[in-house]
């Protein structure tokens, strides 16, 4: 008996004791199920995957929650509408990120031609943050630090930003963020480089003190 | 637990570049609880300071309703797409029905021209009631060789009536 018929018969009706009816299937076994059309196991990956989806797609956005709960929503709904594409093959969780990270960028790239209009006035802003006594960097709230975020990764590219979030952030490896983005890991690896040098120089910038470390961001020439 | 050393680790992570030093991870998910050596760390590594970039934080209720309200909004998405679906296929089923309406009416123009100027002829001949009924049986019960057609595997009826006339190409090569 495979694990997927192993789930189904869990989920017949017995005299045990009820218990959850995919809490042993993996991701995997859920998202072959959601291929032959079970409405169950949607439900239950609704149920796994809606926080670390929600804490991704809010760290990609900048910190909004209610925008990030938008695409997660439309996440899961796209999970459903092409879970035939699915292949076995693959590893769910890079599949669903991939998915979700995608929608994050392409409501990053509206937003962005949205903000345009106002670029005048948040660049003023960010000058005037700039000029303002900044707190100490260990002391920040978490809202301040999504701000700061948002300010300086407005130097990377979406692919640094998204390498770096996924892999500095979301603790996932270089082979898992090249599944997801979808190139090559030796890119991965250069878009980290990059993200990480670009983030480091702006906050040193802005917090001098901070430079005494291990000293300011090393040059790699050949990237 | 000890706070890791985190001046060597961000040293040897700089080196190691392609590659976390042993104990990073832990080191990191210390980090996530240890509030006393986060200044340590971010004179190390400013940019660990992102760790704690902003998440909701969702108390076991409220991530059970924030997964109700998701699940909720989802199936209000599917069942939207699917009456979508619904609909346009409604809607095609109407076109389709002209469409094939408007193919037969095609197909018998087609094979009233291709008809040989002789059978025209005799479809033309004025004859007594008993002789055209001898004539129009042995058409109905086999089907007629139509010249131009080119197709030895098609079928063709042809039924007469009055005032009307209507013929049927049955073709199996052709897939529709």
């Amino acid at each position: 008996m495979n694990m997927l018929e192993l789930v189904y018969s869990n989920r017949q009706p017995s005299s045990a004791p009820l218990r959850a009816p995919w809490a042993d299937a993996t991701d995997r076994d859920l998202l072959l199920a959601m291929r032959e059309g079970d409405e169950s196991a949607l439900n239950e990956v609704i149920n796994r995957k809606t926080k670390p989806l929600l804490h991704l797609c809010q760290r990609i956005l900048g910190g909004d929650l209610e925008e990030a709960r938008d695409i997660v929503q439309v996440t899961f709904f796209k999970i459903w509408e092409n879970r035939q594409k699915f292949d076995a093959k693959w590893a769910p969780n890079t599949w669903i990120y991939r998915i979700a990270s995608n929608l994050a960028i392409d409501h990053l790239r509206s937003r962005k031609t949205r903000e345009r209009s106002q670029e005048p006035v948040r660049q003023h802003l960010l000058h005037m943050a700039d000029g303002r006594a900044q707190r100490d960097l260990s002391r920040m709230q978490q809202t301040e630090l999504g701000t700061l975020f948002r300010e300086l990764s407005v130097n990377l590219s979406e692919k640094q930003k998204l390498v770096f979030l996924l892999h500095e952030i979301e603790g996932l490896s270089s082979p898992e963020v090249a599944k997801i983005i979808d190139s090559r890991e030796s890119t991965v690896r250069n878009h980290l480089f990059i993200a990480r040098r670009i983030l480091r120089e702006e906050l040193l910038r802005r917090f001098p003190e901070y430079a005494g470390g291990f000293g300011l961001p090393a040059r790699r020439e050949d990237v | 637990m000890t706070c890791p050393d985190w001046s060597r680790l961000a040293v040897l992570r700089d080196q190691l570049r392609d590659d976390e030093p042993e104990g990073w991870t832990e080191a990191l998910e210390h980090l996530d609880d240890c509030p006393r050596c986060r200044p340590e760390a971010l004179k190390a590594d400013p940019l660990l300071v992102f760790r704690r970039l902003p998440a909701a934080e969702l108390n076991p209720a409220a991530e059970r309703s924030e997964v109700e309200s998701m699940r909720l909004a989802v199936a209000a998405m599917r069942n939207a797409r699917n009456a979508g679906r619904l609909e346009s296929r409604h809607r095609f089923a109407g076109w389709r029905r002209w469409a094939a309406a408007a193919v037969l009416a095609v197909a018998s123009l087609a094979v009233s021209r291709d008809r040989p100027p002789a059978a025209a002829g005799v479809a033309a001949t004025v004859l007594p009631p008993a002789a055209k009924e001898a004539t129009a049986q042995p058409a109905a019960q086999e089907p007629a060789a139509i010249e131009g057609l080119n197709r030895p595997g098609a079928r063709v009826y042809h039924m007469d009536g009055e005032g009307i006339s209507v013929f049927m190409i049955v073709d199996e090569s052709l897939d529709v």
